[in-house]
């Protein structure tokens, strides 16, 4: 199986204060991960320094992503090279339409792969068909990024670039947060239509509820910026019985 | 001053030319109807009209484009202003008129502008200043908007040098509208100063004012504001917002907006921010695979296509748009 992702001994911190604190991970592809655990335990941090984010400082450890250094590379050639992020809280851009962004995105993702540039004509009908995968409004697609959106429209945009990018590696942080039952089913329902044996998925989640719609191979724990327990989808429903403190006693 | 003239080439109406100060008459093809003579002679043809300009001076010597009552035009007349030297242009739009008119501004020109709105009447401005590396343009512009009347007034700043706008409208006929969105760019060296005043004094009229500035290098760039509403005014909706993005350490925006409300039912909101670019949304943008130049760039031309978009369609909101880039790029070089 090829590897996608391995992290080892990462540490990060904000403003000198550690927040991960020794993580190791591996990420196959064809594989989903789900990484729960407790608020403030550093899960849409150590999404975050994945994305290359400039808020954290890496002070050690390293990560390979698809063979190559990881933190040699700046936010944009990790996304180029496949790396995505879903945001927690996705930002709006005033001005600027989804469709001038994605078609940036688009051909800086394509020229990275060694794809021929679309036409605007194909890059349209991409457009209508990519965003028929999480039942997004057209209509959307002609507005300013994110701008006005309800909090289930943004988090259905994220998916809508997700498939419009097809990244190797998508890290999902929170993206059930905000979401009401039938958004989030749809979210879901998106992301799975997006998975493939090439591709893998992490998704961070504070609810088992996400996982009864997209199921993981792998669950971690993490808490205090270590992973703590991994195991499979079973974790994630005891975790949902039971909560963490019989798991964070034992870790003490 | 050549930019300007290649700006006149999407005006397809045809062109009222004022080199100079002087301008050329007659109107352009295709606008029969619309009347543009002396200012010395409408005084003796049509005082009445004349006599409707609350703050045209005397003796004011210019031009006077003449709308008839219940006129519709669809294609806009332009009036581009070349050279040195001020010019007094009265505008009056009679009864019913609808009509829209594009000005053409070169650096260095120097434009009065007197504009009577009357009753149910409606006007579309678009004031593109562009092109000349140096030489002041000023722009001070009043306007009298008659019951149920509404002008909408969109003005883009991309001059090379100096600039000073004002303008101030009256609205005098209740139910009244005026909306007015503004931008101006200040690159390295580059000066702009624009204040809009909106006077309210009879009831149910509404304005909405929205300037838009942006400076790096050495720029500076100022908005002052003021929405005045009389006591008799009621009913009165006012907005006013001034949005500004400082690029770099050494530009300056310094925006002043003002509310003066004597009346007690009114709906008024001023606004106004000067920030730097939204490091998040840069952030954002590079996550999806723009480098961080891309990102900045295409937040910028967002940030002042909320105006230029409100040029319209076609080609004019095009051309526009293009030299946006042109100055958007100049801004971020001296950043």
């Amino acid at each position: 199986m090829k590897n996608i992702l391995t992290v080892k001994g990462l540490h990060a911190s904000i403003d000198g204060k550690e927040i991960l604190r020794g993580i190791d991970f591996t990420v196959n592809a064809g594989e989903v991960h789900a990484i729960m655990g407790p608020n403030g335990s550093g899960k849409s941090t150590f999404a975050s320094v994945l994305a290359g984010s400039p808020r954290f400082e890496v002070t050690a450890g390293e990560a390979v992503y698809d063979g190559k250094d990881l933190f040699g590379m700046n936010i944009e050639e990790r996304a180029r090279a496949g790396i995505f992020l879903g945001f927690q809280y996705p930002v709006e851009i005033p001005g600027v339409s989804m469709a001038n962004f994605m078609k940036i995105a688009v051909a800086r993702r394509r020229e990275y792969l060694g794809l021929p540039a679309l036409s605007s004509g194909e890059f349209l009908k991409m457009m209508r068909e990519k965003g028929k995968v999480v039942e997004l409004d057209s209509k959307l697609t002609g507005r300013a990024v994110n701008e006005g959106f309800s909090g289930g429209e943004k988090k259905k945009n994220e998916i809508f670039q997700m498939a419009m990018l097809e990244p190797e590696l998508a890290i999902l942080d929170e993206t059930d947060s905000g979401l009401d039952i039938d958004a989030l089913r749809i979210v879901a329902q998106g992301v799975n239509k997006l998975r493939t044996k090439e591709n893998a998925t992490v998704v961070i989640t504070h609810y088992q509820r996400l996982l009864d719609y997209i199921v993981p191979d792998f669950v971690h724990v993490l808490y205090k910026g270590q992973i703590i327990l991994s195991g499979d989808k079973e974790l994630a429903l005891k975790l949902e019985r039971e909560g963490y403190d019989w798991l964070i006693n034992r870790y003490k | 001053m050549k930019e300007t003239s290649d700006l006149t080439g999407i005006c397809t109406g045809g062109v009222l030319e004022v080199r100079d100060g002087q301008y050329v008459l007659p109107v352009p093809s295709g606008h029969s109807g619309i009347e543009a003579l002396a200012l010395d002679a409408a005084r003796t043809r049509y005082p009445d009209t004349v006599a409707r300009f609350g703050t045209l001076p005397q003796q004011a010597a210019g031009l006077l484009v003449r709308i008839p009552d219940g006129m519709q035009v669809s294609e806009p007349l332009c009036l581009s202003f070349t050279g040195t030297g001020g010019c007094t242009v009265a505008v009056h739009a009679g009864r019913g008129a609808t009509v829209e008119l594009l000005f053409l501004l070169a650096d260095g020109a120097a434009l009065r502008r007197h504009i009577v709105a009357e009753n149910g009447s409606s006007l579309r401005i678009r004031e593109v200043a562009a092109g000349g590396a140096d030489g002041m343009l000023s722009v001070a512009s009043t306007m009298q908007v008659g019951e149920g009347a509404r002008v909408d007034t969109v003005t883009v700043e991309l001059g090379g040098g100096r600039a000073e706008l004002h303008y101030a409208t009256v609205l005098e006929g209740a139910s009244a509208e005026a909306l007015y969105a503004g931008l101006f760019m200040a690159a390295d060296g580059e000066r702009k100063e624009v204040d809009v005043r909106v006077e309210h004094l009879v009831p149910d009229c509404r304005s909405d004012v929205l300037m838009k500035g942006v400076a790096s290098g050495t720029g500076f760039g100022s908005f002052g504001g003021m929405v005045y509403v009389a006591q008799d005014a009621q009913r009165t909706v006012a907005y006013q917002q001034s949005r500004n993005l400082v690029l770099g350490g050494r530009a300056r925006i310094v925006t002043a907006p003002q509310l003066e409300i004597y009346a007690d039912d009114v709906r008024c909101s001023h606004g106004a921010t000067v920030g730097q670019m939204d490091d998040e949304a840069v952030y954002y943008m590079r996550q999806r695979g723009l480098s961080e130049a891309e990102a900045r760039g295409l937040q910028l031309t967002g940030f002042v296509n909320e105006v230029v978009s409100r040029l319209g369609d076609g080609p004019l909101a095009e051309e526009v748009l293009r030299r946006a880039g042109q100055k958007i790029a100049a801004l971020q070089q001296s950043a």
